[in-house]
């Protein structure tokens, strides 16, 4: 039986402990703010900001804090993403109590130094640069500012310009404004025992303060498009994303179920059709995703430039036929994978924290593992028949990248 | 913790790491083969091999395998390195047999002509996708620079060209070498059941042949020089390094590890100090590497064209400042704790399964997690200084890929 103890403080802050009989030790903190919240002008000033912020923090300068974590073999990690931002770290238990404040500097007492600026921006412009290194990330992101096209879909990292404008105050005030306890989420797990967690959480937290601005709604892309991007790749990259039922839908595990089908392992559609059969690919995919009050599903490919015509037409195709052609087998096959992949994800502490804190954020409540076995238990391949002939795919967003692309004859989008 | 093992008549050997807090099992087989163990038209055969397992054997068709995986909700992959090719499933506890049957009927396939032409297909796509990383070209490059005259030096995937030209009887050839049952270890982690795994591999393997293969383990000779492969595709310059390190089976690899931590892993390491933390270069790592019978350290940088002089320069100099003056007994401490994250490494049973495998392979035992953590946490500045004091880092074999002209 699970047992996460939850609070609701009056500064907005949501505190969820898991206590577990394990040496490992946990710690997810979520806050609502991310790249869809960066002022206009200064895209990448949140990314920015989760880097300067491990610029020295409460009495330590950089130095002193790194070296301060890394000497109780603790992680710390986290990213600025586009709706939430997130700090974590995983030690053993036993140092817990000891690294989590070295953490925490970094959010409500980062020095944000004037020196340490410009290396943080370089850095930043580095990443930016980095980006058209990986063709494969690259596809993604600009699928996603096509796929949300307004600013809650901009590129987190930023662009050369926008950050080339940004400066050390700009981040100051960013960080007043945006590191805020309202809607923010503690996620703790791990063998650090109930109440001392919470009596650590109360010493770090208890006093933090106010709200972040809102962020601006999610309005995904409502119609099909398709647009192609030129690079001098090797492998035309090719991805597409569509609509699918919010992450709070009753039908959420008729969803989830839909994608294990097209894409749950190597013997699902995806992979017999793309890469069996037909030898087009060597990774091509189907992946469920949610933001909050919307969900979506991204998939994926990659080839070279004379098979790659042929390779989005199989994807195309099987995603449209999914509606009345799930079979019994495939429904089976898809309850086993995700009921197991419960278990599996439970083992890792680092990933019972960060589902409590997702879950939380995305739903508003933590599920519990009864909950989840039922959803999945529940879907039947009459039932998820009957969702797919309701929610078939379609209005799909699609981008290629690379040297070109010969759209097929005769497919529509 | 638990600890299994036992060997087959025909040599195969069985192992396990018994773990009864774990809530799922792992099995893997791990083949004691890879690039190294091929010949020059051979290049390539190790990996396109592993893609083969999957295709069938004479009673199994792909399909089936792959929907078999998928009905016991298997987690389940393969890979293959320079020396080791790895198959391995992670499923809860009550799908251990249907799994184990699984990965021991693959051992055995078909290896259809039709089957082997299409998934040349894909081997084809998976070369094109890495010209694509800077980093994996940067590899490569680097590897051929470093044991220029030895298969452990051409790349794991081989050349576009050599799968072209290599044929179904080729590689059905290296497999009878190479899959024999002397040459493989079956592993077993976490929550599983050590009488039925035992059972289910003398039914699966028991009549498999020994083959009495070998491994050259004559060191290979090293290389060294810094060279710059241009391509103006990329934005980023990649540098890949490469130094002699030590064999997996030297226990001084522990203090080689715990040295090149201190180099080059993490946010306090030296080499973050000197160029990531002033923005110099986007990464900048340093590790020790061990194999079969021979080892190296090897370092990535990434950076923008113009930071490359400076950040390279830098790079180096910290390399070869840690073996003029050798390091500090506090770097060395924070470096050892690094490592106490294997513990929590440990809590997924196929991090795990990969580690006692790997063990076994190289050294023939499994080392318990304390035995490992005391065994680096007894490393000291002074075994540091003595294995820098031989100067590994002076015969340093580096490869720039990016819009660069020299390293």
């Amino acid at each position: 039986m699970r047992e996460i103890h939850e609070y609701h403080w009056d500064n907005g802050l949501t505190v969820l402990i898991e206590p577990l009989a394990r040496p490992a030790a946990a710690t997810h903190l979520l806050l609502p703010t991310g790249a869809a919240g960066d002022p206009s002008g200064a895209e990448g000033a949140g990314s920015l900001l989760h880097a300067f912020c491990q610029r020295g923090a409460g009495d330590r300068d950089t130095r002193a804090l790194n070296e301060a974590i890394e000497g109780l073999g603790a992680r710390r990690g986290g990213s600025a993403g586009r709706e939430t931002t997130t700090w974590s770290l995983s030690c053993l238990a036993d140092d817990w109590a000891e690294a989590l404040p070295l953490v925490v500097d970094s959010v409500r007492s980062p020095r944000l130094p004037d020196e340490a600026f410009e290396s943080v921006r370089q850095l930043g412009l580095q990443e930016v640069a980095g980006l058209d290194d990986d063709p494969g990330r690259k596809c993604l992101v600009e699928l996603t500012r096509r796929y949300f096209p307004t600013a809650f879909g901009r590129p987190m990292l930023g662009t050369a310009d926008s950050l080339a404008a940004l400066d050390a105050d700009s981040l100051r005030t960013h960080w007043q404004a945006a590191y805020r306890p309202q809607g923010a989420i503690l996620a703790i797990a791990g063998g650090m025992g109930h109440e001392r967690a919470l009596e650590v959480a109360k010493r770090l937290f208890a006093d933090w303060e106010g709200a972040a601005p809102p962020l601006p709604p999610t309005e995904p892309c409502a119609e099909a498009a398709y647009e192609h991007v030129t690079s001098t790749t090797e492998q035309v990259q090719m991805a597409l994303a569509y609509a699918d039922v919010p992450p709070s839908d009753p039908m959420r595990y008729h969803a989830l179920m839909a994608v294990q089908v097209l894409s749950g392992g190597m013997g699902a559609r995806l992979f017999t059709e793309v890469r069996e059969k037909r030898g087009l690919c060597y990774a091509v995919g189907a992946s469920s995703a949610a933001v909050r009050g919307h969900g979506y599903v991204m998939a994926r490919a990659s080839t070279t430039t004379e098979r790659s015509s042929e390779t989005l037409e199989v994807l195309l195709g099987e995603l449209r036929r999914l509606p009345g052609s799930v079979q019994a087998d495939e429904v089976e096959r898809a309850k086993v994978r995700l009921l197991s992949n419960e278990v599996m994800s439970d083992e890792i502490t680092s990933t019972r924290a960060a589902r409590a804190a997702n879950d939380q954020f995305i739903l508003g409540r933590v599920r519990t593992p009864e909950e989840v076995r039922a959803g999945i238990e529940a879907v039947s391949a009459a039932s998820l028949n009957a969702f797919l002939e309701a929610h078939a795919p379609a209005d799909f967003t699609v981008l290629t990248l690379g040297p070109s692309f010969a759209w097929p004859a005769g497919l529509s989008l | 913790m638990r600890y299994d093992h036992t060997t087959l008549d025909n040599g195969l050997r069985v192992i396990g790491e018994y773990n009864d807090e774990a809530l799922s099992m792992a099995a893997g087989f791990f083949c004691r083969t890879g690039a190294r163990d091929e010949t020059p038209k051979e290049s390539g055969t190790s990996h396109f091999l592993e893609h083969m397992m999957f295709k069938g054997t004479a009673t199994l068709s792909y399909d089936h395998i792959n929907k078999t995986f998928d009905r016991i909700g298997a987690r389940y992959n393969a890979f293959t390195s320079d020396e080791n090719t790895v198959y391995f499933g992670q499923v809860l506890p009550e799908y251990q047999e249907d799994l184990v049957d699984l990965l021991g009927q693959m051992m055995r396939p078909a290896l259809r002509g039709e089957d082997f032409e299409m998934e040349k297909n894909v081997i084809l796509e998976e070369i094109a996708m890495y010209l694509d990383q800077p980093m994996w070209v940067a590899h490569d490059h680097c590897c051929q620079l470093f044991n220029p005259d030895h298969a452990i030096g051409r790349p794991v995937l081989g050349t576009a060209d050599s799968i072209r030209a290599l044929a179904r009887d080729e590689m059905a050839d290296y497999f009878e070498r190479r899959y024999a049952a002397d040459n493989l270890v079956l592993a077993f982690s976490g929550k599983y059941d050590w009488e039925a795994g035992l059972r289910a591999a003398q039914r699966l393997c028991g009549a498999w042949r020994p083959s009495g293969v070998t491994r050259d383990l004559t060191p290979p000779a090293t290389g060294r020089g810094l060279r710059a492969v241009r391509l103006d595709k990329f934005n980023q310059v990649n540098v890949y390094m490469m130094c002699p390190g030590l064999a997996a089976q030297d226990e001084d690899r522990f203090a080689a590890s715990v040295l090149a931590a201190a180099i080059g892993s993490g946010e306090a390491s030296r080499l973050h100090w000197a160029l990531v933390d002033p923005g110099l270069a986007e990464s900048a790592h340093w590790s020790h590497e061990e194999l079969d019978g021979c080892g190296k350290y090897a370092g990535v940088l990434v950076c923008a064209p113009d930071k490359l002089p400076e950040a390279f320069a830098r790079f180096r100099g910290e390399l070869a400042k840690a073996q003029d003056e050798g390091l500090r007994e506090d770097e060395v401490q924070r470096a050892i704790r690094r490592f106490g994250m294997v513990v929590l490494q440990a809590e997924s049973p196929l991090r795990r399964l990969v580690n006692v495998g790997m063990d076994w392979v190289y050294r023939g035992r499994i080392t318990p997690l304390d035995e490992f953590l005391a065994k680096v946490r007894a490393v000291t500045a002074a075994d540091c200084a003595r294995l820098l004091a031989a100067r590994p880092f002076d015969a340093l074999a580096a490869v720039g890929v990016g819009p660069v002209e020299a390293l």
